[in-house]
């Protein structure tokens, strides 16, 4: 996610692979070890869990496969799981359309979320903690340049605008902030 | 700035706000106090976004931020009660970086507006004259002679003759095209370019006045900045247009649509450009020959992939150059 450190993600991706493993979600569990290796290729524990559930650590040379893994992510509505191996599947096969187009797909999916639970972009994001506090949670710089822009009062359309960002990666950082309790978004 | 030109600027009939690259009111003249009903002796230090309201505000605030980016005038317009203006948001450089930036509000006159609005009342006729082409085009090639589909195609070119100079007399007007309210103030060979964000606003707005759309709301998800196309935009807006109306037909099941554009590297640098369908639960239709023969002409790429229940996108390829 992207408003925890990349450390504090493989551990969660890799604790959540394991639960569900245990669960028999074995296809949901090896998304989230691939992931793990998309952020770290070198990562052992994700390579020994691969390894155990009988899976090639490398899907490299397949991306079809990656992309099947992807959107049985998303047909169990982990979808920004599918979306994170949907891109390292693009990344790796950027003339693959296929891929590319489900990307696309999947993303316009999660943007129309996004902007629903965001009151269809008239919600006014304010920060929910001090901003003395920010640096304890080892924020990624376009999240810091958003928290930034909020004031309360401009709505999540006009920071789409004002950021200059693309509005799937404004909307997305919003959702993740608001997740992990450092936004709220007011009426 | 100094205090002289401040009072120089405080003698101007016409509003001017200055602000700072980090979106604050710096000086508000007394013209601006008067049109705007705000107390200028507050307005020093102030969110530029809080001296205006409503889609005004969103306005200026593009503005400020491409001509702060990009270094150069932007023109708009926007409403503040009954009045209207036309505007031009300005970089103020000094040393090379932007400090600055200066907008200048022109009440707009009676004669401009009577002239957008009858601009407004062309393009409906204009969209469905645009359809009703397009599907004598489309009967099947044994039911037409050869000197109808001449006919038809000379028309089609003369509404789009017709279409281009209606757009082109709105931007003079306005500084502005349709749902993109900005416009540069490039040299003219920037005409020839296609700017993907505000040529998907564009296409949304057409789309969703269109009796396909059903009342639709389309959305666009294209980061401002991306690389231009070259090339005339009028004819990757047509084949857009023409590619949603085989989407866009009255289904029982009511569809978001989100257009999305992003570019990628590959084995070319390429713009990708995507009509979603959300939710859509079967496969796409085939796409008629024309439309094939048209993406073919461009040089580009389309691709259809379904997966319910996600929905299905339809992909265009096109090559950027470099």
């Amino acid at each position: 996610m992207a408003a925890e450190s990349p450390a504090g993600r493989v551990a969660r991706l890799l604790a959540e692979g394991l639960e569900l493993f245990g669960e028999g979600r074995v296809d949901q569990a090896v998304a989230r070890w691939r992931v793990v290796l998309e952020l770290d290729p070198a990562q052992q524990d994700a390579l020994d869990y691969l390894e155990s559930a009988g899976v090639p650590a490398d899907a490299g040379d397949d991306g079809r496969a990656r992309v099947r893994e992807a959107l049985a992510a998303a047909d169990a509505g982990e979808a920004e799981q599918a979306l994170a191996l949907l891109s390292a599947a693009t990344a790796q096969a950027p003339d693959d359309l296929d891929a590319q187009a489900s990307f696309d797909l999947l993303r316009a999916q999660l943007y129309a979320r996004y902007r629903a639970r965001m009151g269809d972009g008239n919600a006014r994001p304010r920060l929910s903690v001090e901003p003395d506090q920010l640096m304890r949670f080892d924020l990624p710089p376009e999240a810091g340049f958003l928290l930034s822009l909020l004031d309360g009062r401009t709505r999540v359309a006009e920071l789409v605008t004002v950021s200059g960002l693309d509005p799937f990666a404004v909307l997305q950082l919003l959702a993740r902030l608001e997740q992990d309790g450092i936004v709220e978004l007011a009426a | 700035m100094i205090g002289a030109e401040r009072t120089l600027l405080s003698y101007l009939d016409a509003p001017v706000v200055i602000g700072d690259p980090d979106g604050r009111a710096v000086y508000a003249n007394p013209a601006f106090e008067l049109r705007f009903e705000r107390a200028v002796g507050r307005v020093p230090g102030a969110p530029l976004a809080e001296l205006f309201e409503g889609g005004a505000r969103e306005a200026v605030l593009r503005a400020v931020v491409v001509a702060c980016r990009e270094g150069e005038s932007v023109r708009f317009r926007l409403r503040e009660g009954a009045l209207g203006f036309s505007a031009v948001a300005s970089p103020i450089a000094a040393q090379g970086e932007q400090v600055g930036v200066v907008i200048l509000l022109k009440e707009e006159v009676e004669g401009v507006e009577r002239v957008l609005a009858l601009h407004r009342e062309m393009e409906q006729p204009m969209d469905e004259l645009g359809q009703v082409l397009q599907q004598l085009f489309e009967l099947p090639a044994d039911s037409r002679e050869a000197r109808l589909r001449s006919l038809l195609s000379d028309a089609q070119q003369a509404l789009g003759r017709l279409r281009k100079g209606a757009d082109e007399m709105h931007a003079m007007l306005t500084g502005s095209r349709d749902a993109d309210p900005i416009a540069r103030t490039k040299g003219a060979g920037s005409a020839l370019r296609t700017e993907p964000s505000a040529l998907l606003h564009r296409v949304a707005a057409r789309a969703e006045r269109t009796e396909g759309a059903a009342g639709r709301s389309i959305d666009v998800v294209a980061a401002p900045g991306l690389p231009t196309l070259p090339g005339d935009p009028n004819r990757l807006e047509a084949l857009l247009l023409r590619l949603l109306e085989a989407r866009l037909t009255p289904e029982a099941t009511p569809l978001r649509i989100v257009l999305t554009a992003r570019s990628v590297a590959g084995s070319w640098p390429a713009l990708l450009i995507s009509l979603c369908e959300l939710g859509a639960q079967s496969t796409a239709p085939p796409d008629p020959p024309h439309l094939r023969e048209e993406v073919a002409a461009l040089g580009a790429e389309l691709r259809a992939f379904s997966h319910a229940p996600l929905g299905r996108a339809t992909l265009l390829r096109l090559r950027l150059p470099g």
